[in-house]
């Protein structure tokens, strides 16, 4: 069920409404049935498969409190995952991996006769196998008692509003909100549903509206120029931002309703100024999920290789993390870009700061930014980008000054009002995200009903004229 | 916020979504920039014949050498991107809501828009948008699922959904018209094909024209069949000539079925698939002429169905 959709306007009402009808004890239980249902929507069996996950880590969470020894707590913390990590081996790597094996094959002259697997992947797999593997690592460490209630345990794994994108939560922010209780409040709800709306925006008016042009540049149909690869490109920061924020908006926003608190996971990204800043503010659960639990403990443990292990460990934890994101290289290539320009910053940082302190801040925090921005839009092509000859013809295409006022009557109709209709709406979100962002601003923009109103009225012009309906996308970071 | 305040404003937003619906409805059904607007702007006309289809009679259909052939005046009110369910709409709306009249229908039978097709196309339904309130149109979406509920009921649900068709530069061109129509005086040759040799398209076009019968039991085509038989029409079927057609032994067969079909439903069938033999200097895609395609086609339709007239 996808959030910009009436089916989930309906679940979400009834859901709600029901909610806060029923006596404490039962709300577990109709989170769950309707976590259930949210994500039987997509693919029925695929419930199986979390099912499988959720047994398994449930009592891997109670055995490794219980055990008597520190052998047998490290014996189950294994079992869970490998557990984990095996489901994601099977449904999302296997063919990939299968695939360098044919490769390797074919290159010494052998056939590989290995079968492909014919299965798709389950919807938000990395999100819910990473949520689950964070409690028993948790409960390893003695940072979390281990979960009895099955139903609540299922709950954390499953609760709808984060399932199948993030954020990623760990058990310490979770699992104790199922067990308390939490009555209508007017105020908390109101600031839920605003930012549900805004999220909405996000994705309908925005991101849903700029993939248009990014599909008809990323198809090559109309090949490639600078402009026009530019254009693509910086459509696709702000659609792939406006999508997956969005998205988290309306899962906090929808949890928020309820009185749940998830995770914060975006903080503007875009003001970053070092790749480092980029991702502290960037899918927050997940760069704090790898730093927690691969990051750190690889430089920990290679601390005696000095700086270097922390090279080796950024690379590392960034390969893992564009495997993550797709099962492919051309994602493993972002993971690594990423890496390598992490480890680059952490390696010239005295020697940055001494080389550009006479730089006036002005100018110096502007130049960061645009750098890293333009650094994050060459990079997006190896994630957007559906193999390595399309990210290599559109890099190519950087090059190729032919005009694009030549090439703009070409477009369909469609992509000439998306492109248009695109630069539009982008100026007005930039003009309200900065708005926001500045807390001078936000606190008059709040004290202010007639200005309030005022915002929200052009805002819901904006989103029936210029939000993308017909085109509805399903979020970017489900396929993850 | 107070809730006070919230709903004040909710309200308000009703108000505007509802004022702003009517007045976007009453110009698009004022105006003509689309086909359906045009279609539907026409009212108790007395016309000679009438064509009917989606794109490939839209553009293959010469409605001015077929005026002078036949010494009379016709019009072409087909839709492209249409399928039948879409065409049955209109084709009741055009003679029993606007009460038009005609002898004779042509009604161009081709794929995708089989006769048995019960799917929606946004391309021709996104178009029908402003006439959703009338019952005839309603009650043929609305088997299709909740979506057209909210189309129908919620103030400005429909526009914002297709504001593609109709977002505020088509409110504007109410006034301005500034946008190119959507159809022009013979209604044909609106794409501006030319004679484009265009043989990259090497798909071919499936001549099974009862194809995708969902057990309806081709409820639209036959639809169609009572609003001619309501108003007195005679309706008959035709294939415009098509430029890479499916001519394997099963496409024959499908077009013998459908041949015996027609005889057996009392329908009169003229298959002129294969007249141009194909040939791509007469077409600007597989299944669509271009003007001087659409001319030929349209002469030797028309020959053919008056020697079949005289015949009789």
């Amino acid at each position: 069920m996808l959030f910009n959709s009436i089916e989930f306007l309906i679940f979400f009402i009834f859901v709600t409404t029901l909610y806060f009808a029923l006596p404490h004890k039962f709300r577990w239980f109709l989170l769950l049935a309707a976590s259930c249902g949210f994500y039987m929507f997509f693919k029925p069996e695929y419930i199986l498969i979390l099912g499988f996950t959720i047994v398994i880590d449930y009592y891997a969470g109670i055995w490794i409190e219980s055990a008597k020894t520190p052998v047998r707590r490290r014996q189950w913390l294994i079992m869970s995952l490998v557990a984990n990590i095996g489901v994601l081996a099977v449904f999302k790597y296997y063919n990939f991996i299968n695939d360098n094996i044919t490769g390797l094959c074919n290159l010494f002259g052998y056939n590989n006769h290995i079968p492909y697997l014919t299965i798709i992947l389950p919807i938000g797999l990395s999100f819910h196998t990473f949520q689950a593997m964070s409690y028993t690592i948790e409960v390893y460490r003695g940072n979390q008692k281990a979960e009895r209630h099955f139903g609540i345990y299922s709950l954390y794994v499953m609760f709808y509003p984060q399932l199948v994108a993030g954020p990623i939560e760990r058990p310490q922010n979770m699992l104790h909100q199922f067990w308390e209780k939490y009555t209508w409040d007017y105020h908390r709800v109101m600031s839920g549903l605003r930012l549900m709306a805004w999220g909405l925006f996000k994705k309908v008016v925005i991101a849903d509206r700029l993939s248009i042009v990014v599909d008809a540049m990323y198809g090559g149909a109309y090949g490639y120029n600078t402009v026009w690869v530019f254009i693509g490109t910086f459509f696709f920061a702000y659609q792939i931002y406006c999508d997956f924020s969005g998205y988290s908006d309306i899962a906090l926003g929808s949890a928020r309703v309820m009185g749940f608190t998830l995770m914060k996971n975006f903080n503007f990204p875009f003001q970053a100024r070092t790749i480092t800043d980029y991702w502290r503010r960037w899918h927050i659960s997940l760069s704090t999920w790898f730093n927690d639990y691969l990051y750190t403990p690889l430089v920990i443990n290679r601390r005696d290789w000095g700086k270097w292990a922390v090279v080796f460990a950024l690379c590392f934890t960034f390969f893992i993390s564009g495997l993550w994101h797709g099962a492919g290289w051309p994602f493993i290539i972002w993971g690594l870009l990423h890496g390598i320009a992490m480890s680059y910053e952490f390696l010239t940082k005295k020697w940055r700061k001494k080389t550009f302190r006479n730089l006036p801040l002005w100018l110096n925090n502007g130049l960061s930014q645009l750098l890293v921005f333009l650094f994050l839009q060459f990079v997006w092509i190896f994630f957007r980008a559906d193999s390595f000859s399309t990210a290599f013809r559109v890099i190519k295409g950087i090059f190729n000054y032919e005009s694009f006022i030549a090439q703009f009557p070409t477009f369909t109709a469609a992509i000439r009002y998306s492109l248009l209709v695109g630069v539009f709406v982008l100026i007005n979100f930039l003009i309200l995200e900065r708005f926001w962002r500045n807390e001078k601003w936000k606190e008059k923009y709040e004290g202010n009903m007639t200005l309030r109103y005022a915002v929200f009225g052009y805002m819901f012009l904006l989103f029936i004229f210029f939000g993308s309906f017909k085109n509805a996308q399903s979020f970017i970071y489900f396929q993850f | 916020m107070r809730p006070k305040y919230v709903i004040i404003g909710l309200i308000s937003l009703t108000v505007i979504a509802t004022v702003l619906h009517f007045w976007m409805e009453n110009r698009y059904q004022g105006t003509m920039l689309y086909k359906t607007q045009w279609i539907l702007q026409k009212k108790q006309q007395q016309y000679d014949y009438v064509v009917m289809g989606a794109s490939h009679a839209y553009v293959g259909f010469d409605i001015g050498v077929a005026d002078s052939m036949l010494h009379g005046k016709g019009i072409n009110i087909s839709l492209d991107g249409s399928l039948i369910g879409t065409q049955s709409v209109l084709t009741d709306l055009f003679f029993n809501r606007n009460r038009n009249k005609t002898k004779t229908l042509f009604f161009c039978i081709d794929n995708p828009s089989a006769i048995g097709t019960e799917v929606l196309t946004d391309i021709a339904d996104g178009r029908m948008m402003p006439y959703m309130s009338y019952p005839e149109v309603f009650s043929f979406y609305k088997p299709y699922g909740v979506k057209w509920y909210f189309d129908r009921y919620v103030p400005m649900w429909k526009y914002a959904e297709y504001n593609y068709y109709w977002g505020p530069h088509i409110f504007a061109d109410t006034w301005g018209h500034y946008m190119k129509p959507d159809f022009d005086t013979s209604s044909g040759s609106r794409y501006d094909y030319g004679n484009r040799y265009d043989n990259s398209d090497t798909a071919t076009v499936n001549l099974d024209f009862q194809l995708q019968d969902t057990g309806s039991g081709y409820k639209y085509f036959k639809r169609i069949i009572k609003v001619c038989k309501d108003n007195n029409i005679t309706p008959v079927l035709f294939t415009l000539p098509l430029g890479r057609a499916d001519t394997s032994a099963e496409a024959q067969k499908h077009l013998a079925d459908f041949n015996t079909w027609c005889r057996k439903e009392g329908l009169e069938f003229h298959y002129l698939g294969d007249y141009l033999n194909y040939d791509f200097r007469y077409f600007g895609t597989k299944g669509h002429l271009n003007k001087k395609g659409a001319e030929l086609a349209t002469r030797k339709f028309i020959d053919e169905f008056l020697t079949k007239q005289l015949a009789k």
